[in-house]
């Protein structure tokens, strides 16, 4: 990472969001979550639904406030603002989602689209918008002929680099990208997601990945937090994460993602797991992942696990992290793990 | 499950020859898929592989013969254990339909009748295509739900769908399927909308209903590294046609046909970490816009004028088929190159 | 019917009664809407000074606004609804008296209007742009543009005039003969069906094509049920609610069109109760009228909710 950087973009200390249910009862989407996100850092945030993952995405581009604990953007409170600067500031913070459908609206040409965030912004002259949007156009790879178009003539690739040229041209510091490439074939998959690398290095962007694609998010991200039921259980560099993991339930993540490796390569070991995902409104006590965590203990109904650390950067959310038998990144993930091509058989 | 990877024996259990699916467009008829051709042995499970819009629910569900008759055509022929369904009078095709051939869908909730319970939406299954008593129908139904895997199966059975997750869901939905213990399943996308775990889940449970019941199957997805784990041979389709076949374990580590390695090669997980990954230009041609020739032409690294002709399906040994003229001279990178 | 559609029949009648409440405040208010002193209004423009003031006191308009709404539920409650200004008697046995004649044409004209709706629509839905489909549909649209009363004197004009089959006006009661009843109230209630035939056999038919091209029914025929058993058990039971919906809103407005076509056949409905009291300025009994037919409306809608809750396994999860 870089050394300059020493204040996080993106400091997220204990938040909580909760969401009131029927009956007076709370759901809590995200349950004191801590993190700092260096600038030009890609983090990934892998989980299931109900994991609270979109909800952080969402809490951190302040589209979504915090119930409890604070997220600072480069040292500042965003809600510590007048409304009129936090508008101002949260240009600068910007998300993409997974459908690009729900961000463009049909009636407006791809080039209206685009501009419409200057627009609403109103900083710049209407000729410097419209130059503007056709760069970004080009810059994300679509031909000025699309500018007439309509969103119903494009392809779904093509319309999530509208709302990636949409994004920039507010010139953001910070992009959440929720499952923004989820919905995507996989050739048009690796398109954006090289176009995503591309515009990091070329503008110095952030990103946080949310995704429930451990392929992709161990592909793009720099460092990797996973979540399960509002929580994080296990935080680390990518390569660590993947090829150590710290915490049960990254194992059963990762033995679950299929591999497309002929079955002489693939790991013969397999991590099932067992039972439904616990209702968010009533986590389990202690631990959230006990109740289908194959290692479970006594201790892990009773006490919240405290997060340790198994080498430097590298923490899980268990009470017996680094001391259990479990499957290495290279029998559950080959490729990844070890180099390409150069893959050891493990089999039983 | 990928052991089994025996070559099709000489009497199929599925058997699609040229195989051409077109759909009635406002004046005209637009052809969605031609020339499908491939087979299915007893027991077998066979991934059916393409991007979006390659025509792979399409097929699937002309094999069940679903499309409409009065808006689609169908050609060529679809041999289920020697009988043709194309063209079969409505009545006997019903009758093969969830008792010999049967589907379940991407959408477990969409699926489902929300207004009868679950029970009541495998006793029908069963008692359309057996004469059992309402009785048995019960206790065979419960028998179905615990095969695939629901906790207390006689709990459920009384259970509307809205009551399930969505993994549960999709297990009755599969229950449903295979309560008259048909000989070929066609899953589509079956795993599309449920969490990786969950998925984890179903795929056991699919690939230990086929090994019990010897039942084939037809996985369609557009996941590489779904079929890896639960087919022995692989199907890619593009643009409506099947560009290449063969045992699945070949075709990771050599595939044929430059589209069949360009989408092995754009898989994140085989790449290493931070590189670039090497996408396909361009995109699918849009129906009634094909390409002349090999349709995968404009998109092709490899494309030399003899592209511009039609291309068939030449034999690669010693299973495998492709429908590439260069499928000889080029040495295409598979996932470990 | 199970523990829970019971817990969710329970919690509905507990919904019913601030709807009860509110009702009761819009038809108390009815007389507050009279311009002017209604006392006034009433007693005409010739009437002296005491005149007014007599029928002040008695209407109670003399008290604050919340005693008169007390005294005036209080009596409601207890099955008083005033009396008439102008003969005096008790509005509720007015009322009551000719409800029957009212209540019969309505849900005649409901059951001829399911009975017919019912083959129509499912024809249309089965057929979609077919022949049979295209007919349908259009007389659907022509049934909603053209006016129950109008339908009304054309039938008049026709089967009662013309060839004589039918009594032109009157009606007899349902319990001194009910042949000849039904003989009297066919001609109306055909006029009150024909645009509740229109308007259920069109949502019947959208509804039903949407169910039919649905996912789960792509299921059932894969499971290979025939035509008829996807129709007939799976294509009803899904549409039932919408056409549960509808027959509610066709009730509703059945009963207002009630007031036209009492008026065209001359029944003496509360149709034509509620016309007559508004001329003479008999406010006690439009305020009675209204609140019986509002109370019927709102006992209909909660019946039609009930029904809801045990056809849709869905509705029971609040």
């Amino acid at each position: 990472m870089n050394a300059r950087a020493t204040t996080p973009i993106v400091s997220i200390d204990d938040v909580g969001v909760h969401f009131p249910v029927s009956r007076g009862r709370t759901l809590k989407a995200v349950d004191g979550v801590s993190l700092d996100v260096m600038p030009r850092e890609t983090f990934g945030i892998i989980g299931e639904s109900g994991s609270g993952k979109t909800t952080l995405g969402r809490a951190v581009v302040c589209l979504e406030k915090p119930s409890a604990g604070r997220i600072l953007h480069a040292g500042i409170d965003p809600y510590g603002l007048s409304s009129r600067e936090l508008r101002r500031h949260r240009r600068g913070y910007q998300v993409i989602f997974q459908d690009p459908n729900a961000a463009l609206d049909p009636r407006m040409t791809i080039l209206k689209s685009i501009r419409e965030p200057m627009d609403v912004a109103g900083e710049l002259t209407v000729p410097e918008r419209h130059n503007r949007a056709i760069e970004m156009m080009e810059r994300v790879g679509l031909s000025p002929d699309f500018a007439s178009r309509y969103p119903h003539e494009l392809s779904g690739g093509q319309k999530q680099r509208v709302c990636i040229a949409r994004v920039l041209t507010l010139r953001p510091e910070l992009i959440v990208c929720d499952e923004a490439v989820s919905a995507l074939d996989v050739s048009i998959q690796a398109d954006i997601l090289n176009l995503f690398a591309e515009l990091q290095a070329e503008f110095g962007l952030t990103y946080i990945f949310i995704t429930h694609n451990l392929g992709v998010v161990a592909h793009v991200s720099d460092r990797i937090a996973v979540m399960y039921l509002g929580r994080i259980v296990e935080i680390g560099r990518a390569e660590d994460v993947v090829g150590t993991p710290g915490h049960p339930y990254t194992e059963a993540l990762l033995s679950a993602e299929p591999v497309a490796l002929p079955a002489h390569l693939r790991g013969q070991n397999r991590v099932m797991l067992q039972g439904e995902l616990p209702s968010p409104i009533a986590p389990p006590s202690g631990c959230r992942f006990r109740t289908r965590c194959r290692f479970v203990q006594p201790i892990c109904a009773q006490t919240e696990p405290p997060w340790r650390e198994t080498t430097p950067g590298h923490a899980s959310a268990c009470h017996f992290a680094g001391e259990l038998p479990m499957m290495s990144g290279a029998e559950l993930h080959p490729l990844k793990a070890g180099q390409p091509g150069r893959t050891v058989e493990t089999g039983l | 499950m990928a052991d089994m990877t025996s070559p099709v024996p000489s009497a199929p259990l599925l058997d699609v020859r040229d195989l051409g699916i077109a759909f009635r467009s406002g004046a005209g008829m637009v052809q969605v898929t031609r020339d499908v051709t491939f087979a299915i042995a007893p027991g077998e499970t066979v991934g059916l592989v393409g991007e979006s819009g390659c025509g792979k629910t399409v097929t699937g569900l002309a094999l069940m013969g679903l499309l409409p008759s009065a808006t689609s055509h169908i050609t060529g022929s679809v041999q289920l254990e020697g009988e043709n369904l194309i063209g079969m009078p409505a009545r006997q095709l019903q009758r093969r339909r969830g008792a010999k051939i049967s589907m379940i869908f991407q959408e477990p909730m969409s699926a489902l009748d929300p207004v009868f319970t679950i029970g009541q939406q495998i006793s029908e299954t069963l008692r359309a295509h057996r004469s059992v008593s309402a009785k048995e129908a019960r206790e065979r139904g419960i028998e179905a739900l615990a095969r695939v895997g629901i906790p207390e199966p006689a709990l459920r059975f009384d259970a509307y769908p809205h009551q399930l997750s969505g993994g549960m869901r999709q297990r009755a939905m599969i229950a449903i399927a295979i309560v008259c213990e048909p000989r070929l399943l066609i899953a589509d996308e079956p795993t599309t909308a449920l969490d990786v775990t969950v998925q984890a889940q179903i795929v056991d449970v699919l690939g230990d209903l086929c090994a019990r019941l010897g039942m084939a199957m037809l996985f369609i997805t557009h996941d590489l590294g779904l079929v890896a784990q639960t087919c022995s041979r692989l199907v890619t389709m593009y643009a409506g046609e099947v560009i290449e076949q063969g045992r699945i374990d070949d075709m990771l580590v050599r595939p044929r046909h430059p589209y069949t390695s360009g989408l092995l090669r754009s898989l994140p997980a085989l790449a290493a970490r931070k590189t670039k990954l090497p996408a396909i230009p361009g995109r699918v041609p849009m129906r009634g816009e094909m390409p002349d020739g090999c349709r995968f032409r404009p998109r092709c690294d490899f494309a030399l004028p003899p592209c511009e002709a039609p291309q068939p399906l030449d034999p690669v040994p010693p299973v495998g088929q492709v429908r590439c003229c260069r499928n000889d001279e080029l040495e295409l990178k598979g996932v470990l190159s | 019917m199970s523990r829970r559609t019971l817990k969710v029949v329970g919690w509905r009648l507990l919904q019913v009664v601030p709807v009860i409440v509110l009702a009761t405040f819009a038809v108390f208010g009815l007389l507050q809407l009279v311009p002017g002193d209604p006392a006034a209004v009433i007693a005409g423009e010739t009437a002296t000074a005491e005149r007014i003031a007599q029928i002040r006191e008695m209407l109670g308009l003399d008290l604050p606004l919340w005693q008169q709404y007390a005294q005036w539920l209080g009596g409601a409650v207890q099955g008083d609804l005033s009396t008439s200004l102008i003969t005096g008697l008790p509005v509720l046995d007015e009322v009551l008296r000719r409800l029957p004649n009212t209540l019969l044409i309505v849900f005649y004209a409901l059951l001829l209007a399911v009975g017919i709706s019912l083959p129509l629509g499912i024809l249309a839905a089965t057929h979609v742009d077919g022949r049979v489909d295209r007919f349908v549909t259009s007389i659907a649209s022509l049934g909603i543009t053209v006016p129950n009363f109008w339908v009304g004197m054309i039938l008049v004009g026709l089967f009662a005039l013309q060839f004589g089959w039918f009594p032109t006006t009157g009606a007899v009661s349902i319990t001194e003969d009910p042949g000849r009843a039904l003989w009297h109230a066919t001609l109306p209630a055909i006029a009150l069906a024909s645009s509740g035939i229109a308007e259920i056999t069109r949502q019947l038919r959208s509804a039903l094509i949407e169910v039919l091209s649905s996912q789960y029914v792509r299921t059932l025929h894969a499971k290979g049920l025939s035509q008829s058993l996807i129709l007939w058990k799976h294509g009803l039971k899904n549409v039932s609610l919408t056409l549960l919906t509808v027959i509610g809103l066709v009730f509703n407005r059945t009963l207002g069109a009630t007031v036209a076509i009492e008026a065209v056949f001359a029944i003496p409905g509360t149709g034509s109760l509620v016309v007559a009291s508004a001329t003479n300025k008999d406010f006690p009994v439009v305020q009675g009228v209204v609140f019986i037919l509002v109370m019927i409306v709102i006992l209909c809608n909660l019946l039609i909710d009930i029904l809801y809750s045990i056809l849709d396994p869905r509705m029971n999860k609040q």
